[in-house]
């Protein structure tokens, strides 16, 4: 049995482009990301996390102070959904609509890694936006 | 008006997570992505980008993006990347390691979208995997 490392978390993923004008769709790209494979020691999963309404923040806890490895999913129908992040001591925020991704990856642990993680819901109209969310340290 | 669609920017991604501390190692994330897929007018990809020292401006296919799929392709050397959102949002600067990836993916398009991109290699050019759309 094996014991280190506790967990390994394998983003299986391949990126298709294909042309929708000419017959059958064929593929313009298609990239194979190589299962990217992060040897972790502690994780955070939540399948439905629900935010909160007014555009407020709500915190994801961080299973340690830095974490390479952070996966959140919009799961609203309708609704963006804001992801905030802190790496390299900058917060940036990004977002998403409904069924958009965010995924910051980095197997190596060698990057900035992200320090803090945040989401929200719209404030207009004010809604609970669920989230899927995988964070590994 | 935006661009018709003419290309399909589809995603299949799963992530699994398995526990080292059992008996054969079981499964305790299997999570299925559902194949988002955005219906995009244009796009530009590279699968060998070149960052260098100096940094590099990915050539956005429109002044928004809101596919953004970004992999370092080093075997060795980090890749920092400077992302600028559209109005709302706030920029990112933050370093990936070797295969190190970075993914926004919007397919409906009503989120803030990105405006810039900038890849920088560390310490020398450092290749990457680069494919935005529209």
């Amino acid at each position: 049995m094996s014991t280190s490392p506790n967990v390994q978390a394998i983003l299986q993923a391949v990126l298709t482009a294909t042309n929708t004008t000419l017959t059958n769709n064929p593929q313009i790209s298609n990239c194979d990301f190589g299962n990217p494979t992060y040897n972790g020691t502690a994780m955070y999963f939540d399948p439905y996390v629900t935010q909160l309404t007014a555009g407020t923040f709500q915190q994801v806890q961080l299973p340690a102070a830095t974490v390479w490895g952070v996966m959140v999913r919009n799961l609203h129908a309708t609704a963006t959904l804001t992801i905030s992040y802190t790496s390299g001591g900058v917060t940036a925020e990004f977002s998403v609509g409904p069924t958009g991704l965010f995924i910051y990856w980095d197997v190596s642990k060698t990057g900035s890694g992200i320090t803090f993680l945040s989401l929200a819901g719209p404030s207009s109209p004010p809604t609970r936006v669920p989230a899927m969310v995988l964070v590994v340290a | 008006m935006a661009n018709p669609s003419t290309m399909d920017v589809i995603f299949q991604a799963l992530a699994a997570v398995t526990n080292n501390q059992a008996q054969g190692a079981p499964f305790i994330v299997n999570w299925d992505f559902g194949t988002p897929t955005l219906a995009a007018g244009v796009i530009f990809y590279d699968g060998y980008f070149q960052a260098t020292t100096s940094g590099a401006t990915v050539p956005l296919p429109e002044p928004t993006v809101f596919a953004v799929f970004i992999q370092n392709l080093s075997a060795t050397l980090n890749l920092t990347l400077n992302i600028t959102p559209g109005v709302g949002g706030s920029a990112t600067t933050t370093n990936l390691g070797p295969n190190g990836l970075w993914v926004l993916l919007d397919p409906p398009e009503v989120g803030f979208g990105v405006t810039s991109i900038v890849l920088t290699g560390n310490t020398a050019t450092v290749p990457a995997m680069v494919l935005v759309a529209f």
